[in-house]
């Protein structure tokens, strides 16, 4: 039997809004275990890109596979069943509910082996922990961005799409979030990051993509890549 | 003294009602996303269903099932229409309204004209049964206990559902932050399918007991209930739950307490002067608009 | 002319000024029927004004058209910026308020109606006359900086704050000029018909208004034409026992142009393609 080296492969994908382009033509491949990066300025289309893999935004042309399956046209649930998760930009959380059963909601599609699961988040984010009776609106942006990605851990998933987590955080943080996403991608977890911050996403990453107005512009391995002038030039902020 | 008790009781016992109607149609609102204008004319059908089916039995339990499953089958036909609604691009929710409005209307007429040539159906006395307790002007009539009952339960049942069970949670959750459910994976349509039916069996529910309280159906008691529905609802603020209990119940006392201090026909007037008094002058709902 | 021709052609240009009515505070996204009630409330002043008072017909349309101003005015004190539903509900409450008073009001002739109402007998020439001079306000209205403002207000609230519109002023603005002519379809009604009933001001009214509404089109001025006389002459085209189940149509029609034409039969993009010029608004 052919064993299936890539989790993720995208094949000339496009997706529009109306008139807009957003994505436009991509080819992407993660491979097991592995840590990607995804840069580009607002509006390239890397949000456009990860939602479109988890089936929110629906694919104008091209495919997607995941474990070897098409999952192009399938229906979130069931793209969210088979092992992918989305830790989307902004804190996407159910803000009225307590921070327990936000938790509990991420695991919706694996309610087996809930405790464990959750003793495992509460490991990496403690302080998810001591607030798990708080109402999860009232939580600071660190930690509501630190519930999101708990959240999205609870489902057990083989890769973890992350858009964005830097986004209007205190540079401490941001630190701890990219240490936590390495210790989950040593763990075994592959990551597709998608990052304004390029330093930070190249240094944290095996490989990246450079994404310009809906298209890859460059890729290639991130140690590679951050020493490119070109990269240095756009977005490492000159020399 | 004795007169307030006694409209007490069959407004608290009327209120329940409408509590359960409210519900249902915040359920609608919060969960698929819809103004189910026509909720109540499917619960005046399903009363007409229970009418027709006293009819032909006496059985308690048949005409229970077939009120219940005609509020549930009517419900649930009207999912696909609201949902190729809901995914029209460029619509809001008021296109729900306007199409709901369109099939109230289209139920209205069918019942003005086919069923009993459209006058009004009253329900055999074994249905709707006697006073049970009676202490001077206070009385307390079968319907107005099992209204009562019957209402309290459903709505108990109805809450624990929703605070206490995964299903309610994921109802919660959609209703919270639709982007958020999608992403965890809870099914949107399917959760959606089910509130349908929970809507439907509510319906069902209200249907029953209304017939039993007060004894017969007409076809334009549908809008008026729509609107006493809606006017609740937009009282207590849409899609707020725990607004609509309260305000639910307060219109069913207010209106009792009309009846019992005012002439027929103006308790009506004065149950719709109050609430759109309140509208005017809190016109997002008393306990806030949850949508 | 024949009768079915006079009553259909009175009809149709009420109804005509009834939708637009509706459909100049839909442009801020409010259902506004509170113009049912100030029809009711107005047809029966005019009705009672002429027969008991012999009040001639001017003065009468003068007070009614200033009549539908203030009432909106004092309600949309309270509901000018207010939420569609919000809006919905204060009109339906005021609706079956006004035809409950009506109905126990013994003098207004309560359920079996006010008749023998005197006035002009050739009501079309006035009726279409004034149906004109309001197409040609609904028309400045909509091509002035108060209807480009109700678009952006339309598809965006918050934007259209920190575009700085006076959403409530508008709101206002619209519901004024909405329930003048309510107030004066009400007293053309009075004087079309010479006969009122409190059934006439009822759900169905309301019904009816919506299916010529959203049927015609909301986005501009002239599906509400279209549709006025098209589902006017509905009973006129079936034979009678089909024509009885106008409600049934009706709503019937509602769903179908929901889910098969949501903007209605007349949209702006028609418009442009052949050519009318329509006001610019804001793409979305
Ligand atoms: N729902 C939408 N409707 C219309 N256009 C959209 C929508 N979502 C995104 N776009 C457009 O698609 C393009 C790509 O947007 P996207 O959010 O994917 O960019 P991004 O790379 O994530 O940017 P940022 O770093 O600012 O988050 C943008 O031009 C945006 O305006
Ligand atoms: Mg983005």
């Amino acid at each position: 039997m052919e064993k299936i080296n890539n989790i993720l492969e995208i094949c000339n994908l496009s997706i529009a809004y109306g008139p807009i382009k957003a994505v436009k033509e991509v080819n992407l491949e993660i491979n097991h275990g592995e840590f990607v990066a995804l840069i580009g300025a607002n509006g390239a289309g890397k949000s456009s890109l990860l939602k479109s893999i988890l089936g929110i935004n629906k694919a104008e042309k091209g495919s997607i596979f995941f474990l070897g399956q098409d999952i192009t046209r399938k229906p979130t649930d069931k793209i969210v069943s088979s092992g992918l998760s989305l830790i989307p930009e902004g804190h996407v959380i159910f803000s009225s509910m307590s921070v327990l059963e936000n938790l509990q909601l991420g695991a919706y599609q694996n309610l087996a082996d809930f405790e464990e699961n959750l003793k495992r988040i509460f490991d990496y984010f403690p302080v998810l922990k001591d607030r798990s009776s708080q109402i999860a609106g009232t939580l600071s942006g660190g930690e509501q961005q630190m519930l999101s990605m708990g959240r999205a851990l609870m489902s057990k998933p083989k890769l973890i799409l992350v858009d964005e987590p830097s986004l209007g955080l205190a540079p401490k943080i941001v630190t701890d979030i990219f240490n936590i996403l390495t210790e989950l991608n040593k763990e075994g977890y592959a990551i597709l990051l998608a990052e304004q911050n390029a330093k930070k996403a190249l240094e944290g990453s095996h490989r990246c993509y450079v994404m310009k107005t809906g298209e890859i512009a460059m890729s290639g391995f991130s140690t590679d890549l951050i020493d490119d002038p070109k990269i240095r030039q756009a977005y490492l902020g000159g020399n | 003294m004795e007169i307030f008790i006694a409209q007490l009781i069959s407004g608290l016992a009327l209120g329940s009602i409408y509590v359960l109607l409210v519900t249902g149609f915040n359920l609608m609102l919060l969960v698929a996303k819809i103004i189910q204008f026509a909720y109540p004319q499917i619960v005046v059908v399903s009363m007409y269903t229970c009418w027709w089916v006293l009819k032909l039995t006496g059985n308690k339990l048949i005409i229970i099932l077939a009120g219940v499953s005609v509020s549930i089958i009517l419900s649930l036909l009207s999912e696909p229409i609201f949902r190729k609604i809901s995914s029209i691009e460029g619509v809001d929710i008021n296109a729900s309204f306007i199409a709901s409005m369109g099939i109230a209307m289209i139920m209205m007429d069918i019942m003005s004209h086919s069923i009993n040539y459209g006058f009004p159906v009253a329900f055999s006395p074994d249905w709707v049964g006697g006073n049970i307790f009676g202490y001077g002007l206070i009385t307390v009539s079968k319907g107005q206990l099992f209204a009562l009952l019957g209402g309290i339960i459903a709505v108990l049942i109805f809450f624990f559902l929703l605070y206490h069970t995964n299903q309610g949670r994921f109802f919660r959750a959609i209703a919270e932050n639709r982007f958020a459910a999608c992403l965890v994976g809870i099914p949107i349509i399917k959760t959606s399918i089910f509130s349908y039916l929970i809507v439907g069996i509510l319906g069902g529910f209200s249907a029953i007991l209304f017939s039993m309280l007060i004894g017969s159906a007409s076809p334009w008691l549908g809008e008026f209930v729509a609107l006493k529905m809606l006017a609740v609802s937009i009282v207590a603020g849409l899609g707020n739950l725990q607004g609509g209990l309260v305000c639910g119940l307060l219109l069913g006392i207010i209106e009792a307490m009309a009846i019992g201090y005012f002439s027929g026909s103006w308790s009506n007037v004065i149950a719709f002067a109050v609430m759109l008094i309140v509208v005017l002058m809190k016109p997002g709902g008393l306990f806030g608009i949850k949508i | 002319m024949s009768e079915v021709t006079y009553y259909f052609l009175g009809f149709a240009g009420i109804y005509v000024l009834m939708g637009w009515a509706l459909y100049l505070p839909y442009r801020v996204g409010q259902l506004n029927f509170l113009i049912v009630a100030c029809m009711a409330i107005t047809a029966y002043f005019g009705g009672f004004a002429a027969r008991e008072w012999g009040w001639p017909f001017i003065v009468i349309l003068i007070i009614g058209i200033l009549f539908g101003a203030t009432i909106a005015f004092i309600f949309s004190l309270a509901i000018g910026d207010a939420p569609c539903f919000t809006v919905v509900i204060v009109g339906l409450t005021s609706v079956f308020i006004v035809k409950t008073v009506i109905e126990n009001w013994r003098t207004l002739g309560g359920t079996i109606g006010f008749f023998h109402i005197p006035g002009p007998n050739n009501m079309l020439a006035i009726i279409y006359s004034l149906l004109f001079l309001v197409g040609l306000l609904v028309f400045r209205i909509d091509h002035s900086r108060w209807g480009r403002a109700a678009s952006v207000v339309f598809i965006d609230r918050d934007v259209a704050v920190t575009l700085g519109v006076d959403i409530k002023k508008l709101g206002m603005f619209f519901q004024i000029i909405s329930c003048s002519i309510a107030g004066m379809a009400g007293i053309l009604d009075a004087f079309l018909v010479k006969s009122l009933s409190p059934e006439f001001f009822t759900f169905s009214m309301i019904g009816y208004l919506m299916c010529i509404l959203f049927v015609g089109g909301y986005t501009t001025m002239w599906g509400v034409i279209l549709s006025a006389f098209f589902l006017q002459g509905i009973p006129l085209m079936f034979p009678s026992n089909i024509a009885s189940w106008r409600l049934v149509i009706y709503g019937a029609l509602l769903v179908i142009i929901i889910l098969l034409r949501p903007e209605g039969l007349i949209t702006r993009k028609m418009l442009w393609s052949i050519k009318i010029k329509s006001p610019r608004y804001i793409t979305n």
